[in-house]
């Protein structure tokens, strides 16, 4: 749903001061941001808080500052929208690992590293797409291989996978995401699918197009 | 949306790569669910095609997980259920309990003026009619079960869409409060334990909570939360017998627990229902300490059709058995879990940990725990014994049911000997030793076990010998017992059951199964001590056997003990000796008449297949073609010949024969015998799938045949090569303490590698060949003593020097300077094996030619002379192998290759020579 011209229209509405624009706006972007919130949480929060309070929050920011960010767009809608998002998640995390600090710096500190696809956490739901039962066994195995793979991969290529895919950004995003230009952004995914391809086409029938 | 990637070439020199931006637009494409597809990408840009074919499918798969996994991962204990006030009969008072399941209330049936427990599920659990159905099943059994020890079900309703259980009100508390209280007791205890500090109150934990949790603490015995009561003696070193015997009656209420526990799922399996849910927090227990256990079949009744998140079966992973991982449960799952339970109230630890539940689940599945005391040196060791036999990984090793359980937990509170270190079937050497209270005290570990059996058997034979009388009966003890212990030595290489054969009187269940074995178990078993006590025990029975004539079961006994025996030298790589104890064994079983007993027939054609693989091994091979030949006609006069034991020993011995006759050039006999042994155990793995002997035989059957595989039609080949490492993979997943699989997979990889270098994507073979060294490297290093490790070792690593000499000499060196390394070492220590010469002579010449290719002729040459050196041994020992001559020759030429670079015409000219006379006399040309 990441059309982008259709957007650009919504936005246009948007400065011209149509306000139910925006309702609609946002509601186009939500399931991404929730998306990336629930993949970005820390597992510890999760149960704890709910993605869609979060994006509550992130909904009122947004309204309040919609004013600043239209005068001057420096990022794309969806990537400000993300950006309000990323910050509320931080707090969230901060309010509630505050308690647990002192263990929680050894592992990450809390800042925008946290939020960083871990190499576990995509490991998990890349082999996730095996755990029927019969093949839970192999699954193992498989988000050992996997996480090792994405563990030797240089940390913003593994980024560029979990923005394209998990967040379904498009290279443009992904590059205004991570401040690089998008011939960059564009060559680190396609490093980054190389490495990825060593590992996956060991596992049979995973590569199969379906 | 339509992005040209040949406009994006022009102008600027950074561009995004083209094929990620028609990647990019496939992707969009197929989210808005367009059916498109890589090959219609790659048809439109033929100029793209290589790179869309290759990076397309991974972006594919990509979008496919995402689709999978992103489902919600809310934690089962945020749970929302809005109660009414009243649901049916039932006023609701207070919500006491929440659990992955559902949230627990205490509430009063207005009816029967009764307070019970009801137990409510979330709306979205019973949402499917078929899980409401068998959530009313279940809980009709449920209601069923009468036990002191199960939480009665009354019954189960629904009220305005909510499903309810309805249950019996204890007073009491979940068990995994109270390892929590005692962990938080026993924490503060570590630091000052058994110190003058502690003993001073200096770590007083007069106020660790409530006074519940002190009273909660104290059931359970642990006085870790009681106030010291010991007066500063001064003395920390000495244990205070109080305190001593405080901390045995902890564990014996741990044990207490345990009985009731496994009582409760005893009774309940005979009924037929299984828990499948057994972990503290389902464990309540109240002021009387009875324990109470809840949940019965609810885990059946809500589970998920397929689980196919994680999450799903996340809450108690680490309770769970690793057949519960792959969706098999039976009633030992249940006494599994159980047994983790048990583990971590006597620890306070969980058993498992790890940092993401993929590491959980690992180290289930490899049964990877520190033994109960590691943690806690305290623990009884019965204690120990009996929580590891109930978490042994295979299901048949555990207690086959709750009686066994309840009963060894029993003996334990008594202060009897337990079951649970009765290791297997030597539980009869183990019955001698506990006749010596020495002995008993020594039997701790199966180490143990294996020398003072050895040591037993021994004065068994004596005396068998001394007092004729009873001589022939007791040597027949003897020789049964030492062949279980044996038995077990061969099947924790092989994880065959089959092959072992239990005396009538062991043949319980819980006995049944082979052990896995660690490392150094198995090496104590295959030593070279081991193999001479043996020795000494045969020549009781020839002493025997000279002045009485043995009975058929005496001497089939001792054959069995000479097999064992030769088995056990085989692996050690001490091929004469294991050649003579084959014969021995063969003269013997010689004396029988075998021609109806199928059970004979078949341990002669067993023993005949393992002497030919010691005569292969030796590299003499027409020896080997004509006892393999032999084993094909005991097996073939069979009049059981179908039985699926004797076709398995059949395809055996036909994989062994093409191995034979392929080095002696016989191609198409080869061809004819890998292909017989396929086919009949691919008939045998689809008529008994579960048996892993004629999986591995399998998968070695394929191995074999992968040469002679078609590769014209790349399909065979590639199908037996997957084929083989489809099972061998999941072997090893299986079993993963069984060295012999995970040695054949690594022969596998290394084997079915495409040696060609043109052929295009090496990085998949290189891939390949790193996962076999690193699975040989961890072997030969587990198992110093084996030789077979070691090549498989050498044999990987030279593969991958052939294989990256072209893209990376530096590193092909290196491989191949480890591999002649450990060649050299196998030569130095076995000098009359010629097959280690012929290896390193191999692994030479790669090196020589290796370095010959950059330059370095000294190197080179070198190598080729020491090459050739080995052959010569090779042909020393096996004057008529032409392989070996034309091998020979090919190190030849290249000695004259290196010397002529190096301007040694004259050396150059005499190793020509040399080599023209060989081909001359072998009158062959033919490259292999």
């Amino acid at each position: 749903m990441s059309g982008s011209g259709f957007n650009e229209e919504l936005v246009e509405r948007l400065q011209s001061g149509e306000e139910h624009a925006f309702v609609e706006l946002f509601s186009i972007h939500r399931q991404r941001l929730k998306r990336m919130l629930e993949f970005r949480m820390d597992r510890r929060l999760r149960g704890r808080e709910d993605a869609s309070d979060i994006l509550q929050e992130v909904y009122i920011d947004a309204h309040q500052r919609m004013r600043h960010y239209l005068r001057r767009p420096q990022l794309s809608f969806y990537v400000w929208l993300r950006q309000l998002t990323t910050q509320r998640l931080i707090d969230v995390h901060r309010r509630h690992l505050k308690a647990e600090m002192r263990d929680i710096k050894q592992e990450v500190g809390i800042n925008r590293q946290m939020l960083a696809a871990t190499s576990a956490s995509m490991a998990l739901q890349l082999a996730s797409v095996l755990a029927s039962p019969s093949q839970i066994a192999m699954h193992a195995e498989l988000v050992l291989q996997i996480e090792k793979a994405l563990e030797g991969m240089d940390e913003i290529d593994r980024e560029v996978i979990a923005l394209r895919h998990f967040e379904e950004l498009r290279n443009s995003e992904v590059a205004e995401v991570l401040g690089i230009k998008d011939a960059a952004a564009s060559n680190r995914y396609m490093r980054a699918l190389t490495r990825l391809r060593e590992v996956l086409q060991e596992i049979p029938g995973f590569l199969d197009e379906s | 949306m339509n992005h040209d990637p040949t406009e994006l070439r022009e102008g600027d020199a950074e561009v995004r790569d083209p094929v990620e931006v028609l990647g990019e637009q496939l992707i969009e494409r197929r989210r808005r669910g367009e059916q498109v597809t890589t090959d219609q990408y790659a048809r439109a840009y033929p100029e793209l095609a290589d790179r869309i074919r290759m990076q397309f499918p991974v972006m594919l798969a990509l979008e496919k997980f995402k689709e999978n996994t992103l489902s919600s991962t809310a934690d089962p204990y945020d749970i929302e259920i809005e109660v009414p006030q009243e649901l049916g009969d039932y006023h609701i008072i207070r919500e006491i309990g929440r659990g992955a399941m559902g949230v627990v209330y205490e509430a009063e049936q207005q009816s029967l003026q009764r307070r019970v427990a009801v137990k409510v599920f979330p709306r979205q659990t019973l949402q499917e009619a078929r899980k409401l159905e068998r959530f009313a099943r279940e809980s009709k059994m449920a209601a069923r079960l009468h036990h002191n020890n199960i939480v009665p079900v009354f019954g189960v309703g629904h009220h305005s869409g909510l499903h309810y259980f309805v249950m019996q009100r204890i007073k009491g508390v979940g068990l995994d409060e109270i390892i929590q209280r005692a962990k938080t007791g026993s924490q503060q205890d570590l630091s000052a334990d058994e110190t003058r500090q502690w003993r001073c109150g200096a770590g007083s934990t007069a106020d660790s909570g409530s006074i519940r949790s002190l009273r909660l603490a104290r059931l359970f015995g642990r006085r870790e939360d009681d106030p010291p009561t010991t007066a500063p003696t001064g003395d920390g070193a000495v244990a205070d017998p109080d305190l001593a015997s405080e901390m045995t009656s902890s564990f014996v209420r741990a044990a207490g627990i345990g009985v009731q526990v496994a009582d409760a799922i005893h009774y309940a399996h005979s009924q037929g229902v299984l828990h499948r849910d057994i972990k503290p927090s389902n464990l309540m227990i109240d002021p009387g300490g009875t324990v109470w256990v809840t949940d019965f079949g609810l885990a059946t009744a809500l589970q998920q059709d397929q689980p196919v998140d994680r999450n799903d079966i996340a809450g108690t992973l680490r309770f769970m058995a690793p057949e519960q991982l792959s969706g098999k449960h039976d009633t030992r799952s249940d006494l599994y879990s159980l047994g983790v339970t048990l583990y971590e109230l006597i620890t306070l630890q969980p058993a498992f940990t790890a940092s993401s539940k993929a590491g959980v689940v690992d180290r289930i599945l490899h049964g990877q725990f520190e033994k109960p005391r590691a943690v806690r040196p305290r623990i009884p060791r019965d204690l120990e014994a009996i929580v590891l036999k109930a978490m042994a990984l295979a299901p048949d090793q555990r207690y086959q049911n709750g009686r066994e359980l309840a009963d060894d937990l029993t003996r334990f509170i008594k202060g009897r000997p337990v079951r649970a270190r009765r290791i297997g079937s030597v539980g009869r050497m183990v019955r001698w030793a506990r006749r010596d209270p020495l002995a008993a005290s020594l039997v701790g570990t199966l180490a143990i076990v294996i020398g003072t059996s050895f040591v037993l058997v021994s004065s068994k034979w004596r005396e068998a010998v001394e007092e004729r009388q009873r001589a022939e009966s007791n040597l027949i003890v003897a020789l049964e017992s030492m062949d279980q212990i044996l038995g077990r030595f061969t099947s924790s290489w092989m994880a065959r059951p089959t092959d072992l054969q239990l005396g009538p009187e062991d043949a319980g269940p819980a006995d049944a199964g082979p052990a896995d074995l660690a490392p150094g178990e198995l090496q104590m078993l295959v030593s070279d001590h081991s193999a001479s006590l043996m020795e000494d025990a045969i020549r009781f029975y020839d002493r025997f056997a000279v002045d009485n004539a043995p009975s058929p079961r005496l001497m089939r006994d001792t054959a069995r003990v000479h097999q064992r025996a030769g088995d056990i030298y085989q692996r050690l790589g001490k091929y004469a000796k294991a050649e003579h104890a084959y014969v021995r064994c063969l003269a013997i079983l010689n004396q029988q008449d075998a021609d109806d007993d199928t059970s004979l027939a078949l341990t002669k054609a067993k023993v005949l297949n393992q002497l030919g693989l010691v005569k292969y091994a030796t590299s003499r091979f027409p020896e080997a073609e004509r006892v393999f030949l032999k084993a094909r006609d005991v097996l073939a006069q069979q009049t059981h010949r179908e039985e699926p034991a004797c076709q398995a020993e059949l395809a055996r011995t036909f994989s062994n024969l093409g191995q034979s006759q392929w080095l002696m050039f016989h191609h198409d006999d080869a061809r004819r015998s890998h292909r017989r042994a396929v086919s009949i155990l691919e008939s045998l793995v689809e008529w008994e799938p579960d048996n892993p002997g004629y999986q591995l035989a399998l998968a070695r059957a394929y191995r074999a045949y992968y040469p002679f595989a078609s590769n014209r039609n790349s399909n065979e080949r590639e199908s037996v090569k997957s084929a083989g490492i489809a099972i061998l993979d999941e072997l090893v997943i299986e079993h993963p303490h069984v060295p012999d699989y995970q040695c054949e997979l690594a022969e596998i990889l290394t084997a079915t590698v495409q040696r060609y270098r043109w052929s295009g994507n090496n990085q998949a073979q290189i891939t390949q060949l790193e996962r076999s060294i690193k699975i040989a490297r961890q072997l030969s290093e587990a198992y110093p003593a084996i030789p077979r490790y070691k090549v498989t070792l050498a044999d990987a690593l030279k593969t991958m020097g052939d294989l990256v000499d072209r893209s990376d000499p530096t590193a092909a060196v290196k491989y191949l300077n480890e591999a002649i390394e450990i060649y050299r070492s196998l030569t130095d220590s076995f000098p009359d094996v010629p097959a280690y010469h012929f290896l390193c002579a191999m692994a030479l010449r790669e090196h020589s030619q290796s370095r010959y290719r950059i330059e370095q002729f000294a190197e080179s040459l070198a190598s080729a002379q020491q090459g050739v050196e080995d052959l010569k041994v090779y042909v020393r020992l096996r004057p008529g192998n032409r392989i070996a001559w034309g091998m020979l020759a090919r190190l030849l030429d290249q000695v004259a290759a290196a010397s002529m670079s190096m301007n040694e015409a004259e050396d150059a000219e005499r190793a020509r020579f040399e080599a023209q006379q060989i081909r001359e006399r072998w009158g062959s040309n033919r490259r292999r």
